[in-house]
Formats: structure tokens, C-alpha cells, sequence
């Protein structure tokens, strides 16, 4: 599963999960490179943000069913509209995990 | 005299901006100007000197706890940030705490703002944007509208919160419901009042579109979309609780990682409590 972190979240031995690009779309790092210390700095040189990298956060525990639709019912009352785009999908994820963490 | 005029002589009776700003707006303007010069106008406020020096050191800029002197943070941040800060401090500080309507407490609508605030810089960081020096202050100064009509319509703003609350609707709405125009105009009227910048009139003017003629307009996508995520996390309170849909042009305008909301939502948060107890102290 692929994650994506803020750079400020960077930790050594992490493995990019898909090639690192600039803004202009250029490849600076390849896929599956492990993250040594010394790229930190370099990412922050190149104006880099943010990192895809390979997470093995699916072994995390299943969301109680209960809890979720908890959590979708809070959502529905702040939000009449359904997610066009893969952004307004991940905003929303963003708002129900959340809701997630104030309800465990 | 109708709601529009008494918006309108409301502005025009409100006093200018604390004279440290002009002066510090004045000191940076001359080309001659330099960082020891400017530092000496900000020291003449003991008080103030303090507040901008824990706003600078906020995790969100980056420089946490490194910065110790006014000259250190105009060197570290620029005369541009510093002079927003400044302006961020001394607008909160205008606008009087007190006028309580309802659950509407302008405590909670300047959380609200700076956690705006916060979002915008961090999506500016994100999307690589080279000089995001307004781009705190955009995020704060956006609703400043609403401030203008608890200010000088109390009575008319307070119909306003009610017809939120049993109608559910946002405030937007309510407020052209009820006052014929909502707070982005009135926002504007106080821009034109204090002569603020161009690109910080279009935040202020068209945040709820998430544009402006000008559709490379970042700024005013990045206060759009901050906006909403500051309202999906409940961070302070806006007038009402819903989550507005996106322009489904900001999206090509920001161009933003895959996965982004998700993976700053901690950070933003952590950034979020810190700054607001900096900030409305």
C-alpha cells in the first residue's frame, strides 16, 4: 500500500513507492530507492513537500463497523455534496479519519 | 437609511489601522530601508515586539524556536511576512472580542481564520509556490466581512445567526437572506477602507468561488480549499458548521499531491493549537 507523508514526516529506510518527480514532471529518484538521511536535506533543496512512499499501514486494526457509521452520520451533517475527483475523495477521508481518531 | 448605507457609514466611521503599521508599512517601503531600521519600529511596542517574535518562531514557518530577535525574524521571514504578521496581530486586536451573538464568539471566528490561515500556507508550501509571504495572512484576513457586520449591524448580524441555526444553512446564504449582501462584499468595502494589496482584495472578495478572473490566481484557490478543510476539522468556528463543495476548478489551478489532505491533517492540527494560544492570548 502506498502512503503519502509530508516531508517534515520523513524517516531514514523509508522506500519511495513511485518515482519522485519536480514540478516540471522530471524524474529526480527512481521507484523503490530506500531513503537515506542526506536525502532529506536534497528533497528540501529540490522544493520537495511531499513523498509517496510504500507503507505497510494495511496491517492496521479493522474499523469497528459501529464506529464508522457513527462517524458517516457526523459527516452527512456538514456535507451535502459527493466528491467529483480523486482530491474531494481524499478531503473527505481526511474529515472521517478525524472523526475517526475524536470517537476511538 | 437602508441596511446597505448603515454598512457603508459603518465603514467609513471606523478608524484606520493602528499607526505601527503604517509606520512599519512606510519603513519597509523606503528602498533604503534596512532590517535594524525597520526592527527599531517594531521594538517601540515592547508588548507587541514579543508577540510577533512567538508568531515567528510558530512550528508552520518552520523556524521553531530558533528566531530570538526582531532582526533575526525579518531576516529569517522577510519584511513582507514580518509587516503580515504584524497586520494579522494588529487586525484580531481591532476588532473588539466582546460582541457575543449567540454561539458566535469572535474568538472562535479569529481560531477559525488562522487555522485558515495555516492551511493556505501549508498548500502554498505544497504546491511549490515561491513567495508565500500572503499567504498566512490571505487565510486569516478571508471573513473579515463577518467581523465588519458584528461590528456595525449587531442587531441585523444576530437574525442572521439565528436563520443558520433553524434553518441550517450557511451563512453566506443567510446573510444575502437577510442583509441583501454577504460578507464578501462587506469584506471588500474594508480592504478599499485600509488600501490592502490587490491579491489580498481577490481572497477576500471571491474566496467562496476559488477564483478570480485571473485563473492562475493561487492564492485565492488556496484560501478556497484551506477555507474547507478548516471547516471539515472543526478548527474555530466560521457561523456555521457545513462544509462547502470545492470549485471543481481549483483542483488545475493548485495541482496538488495525491494524497495530500490526509497527509497533513495531524500536522495542520498540531500547527493549529499551537498558533491560536500564540496568537489570541
Amino acid at each position: 500500500m502506498n502512503k503519502t507523508i509530508l516531508l517534515d514526516d520523513f524517516e531514514e529506510g523509508m522506500e519511495l513507492a513511485v518515482p519522485l518527480k519536480n514540478k516540471f514532471g522530471q524524474v529526480l529518484l527512481g521507484a523503490n530507492v530506500k531513503l537515506e538521511k542526506k536525502h532529506k536535506n536534497l528533497f528540501r533543496t529540490w522544493g520537495i513537500e511531499t513523498l509517496v512512499i510504500v507503507s505497510d499501514d494495511e496491517g492496521e486494526e479493522p474499523i469497528d463497523e459501529s464506529l464508522m457509521a457513527e462517524a458517516e452520520t457526523i459527516l452527512a451533517k456538514k456535507i451535502y455534496w459527493t466528491p467529483k475527483n480523486k482530491f474531494e475523495e481524499n478531503l473527505i477521508q481526511m474529515g472521517m479519519d478525524n472523526i475517526l481518531d475524536k470517537l476511538r | 437609511m437602508d441596511l446597505k448605507d448603515k454598512i457603508l457609514n459603518g465603514v467609513k466611521k471606523l478608524p484606520t489601522l493602528p499607526t505601527v503599521y503604517s509606520t512599519l508599512s512606510e519603513a519597509i517601503e523606503d528602498p533604503r530601508a534596512s532590517s535594524e531600521k525597520v526592527a527599531k519600529v517594531l521594538a517601540a511596542d515592547q508588548v507587541s515586539a514579543f508577540k510577533i517574535l512567538k508568531v515567528a518562531n510558530s512550528p508552520f514557518f518552520g523556524f521553531r524556536g530558533k528566531i530570538d530577535t526582531i532582526t533575526q525574524a525579518i531576516m529569517y521571514l522577510g519584511f513582507t511576512e514580518v509587516r503580515n504578521i504584524v497586520f494579522a496581530l494588529t487586525v484580531i486586536d481591532f476588532f473588539s472580542k466582546d460582541k457575543v451573538l449567540a454561539n458566535f464568539k469572535p474568538v472562535d471566528f479569529w481560531a477559525h481564520s488562522i487555522g485558515v490561515g495555516i492551511a493556505t500556507r501549508m498548500i502554498g508550501s505544497a504546491i511549490g509556490e515561491k513567495s508565500v509571504e500572503n499567504y498566512f495572512l490571505g487565510g486569516v484576513i478571508h471573513d473579515i466581512g463577518k467581523l465588519l457586520f458584528l461590528e456595525v449591524a449587531h442587531d441585523e448580524y444576530s437574525t442572521v445567526l439565528d436563520l443558520v441555526e433553524t434553518e441550517n444553512i450557511s451563512i453566506r446564504i443567510a446573510e444575502k437572506k437577510i442583509l441583501g449582501f454577504d460578507h464578501s462584499y462587506a469584506g471588500m468595502l474594508l480592504a478599499e477602507k485600509w488600501q490592502l494589496p490587490k491579491n489580498l482584495q481577490n481572497v477576500i472578495s471571491a474566496h467562496h468561488e476559488g477564483k478570480t478572473g485571473d485563473i492562475t490566481d493561487r492564492l485565492v484557490a488556496s484560501v478556497h480549499v484551506a477555507d474547507i478543510m478548516a471547516r471539515m476539522l472543526d478548527l474555530g468556528f466560521a457561523g456555521d458548521r457545513l462544509v462547502h463543495e470545492p470549485d471543481k476548478r481549483v483542483w488545475d489551478i493548485l495541482n496538488l499531491p495525491e494524497g495530500y489532505f490526509t497527509s497533513c491533517r495531524k500536522r495542520l492540527i498540531e500547527d493549529f493549537d499551537r498558533t491560536i494560544h500564540i496568537m489570541l492570548v
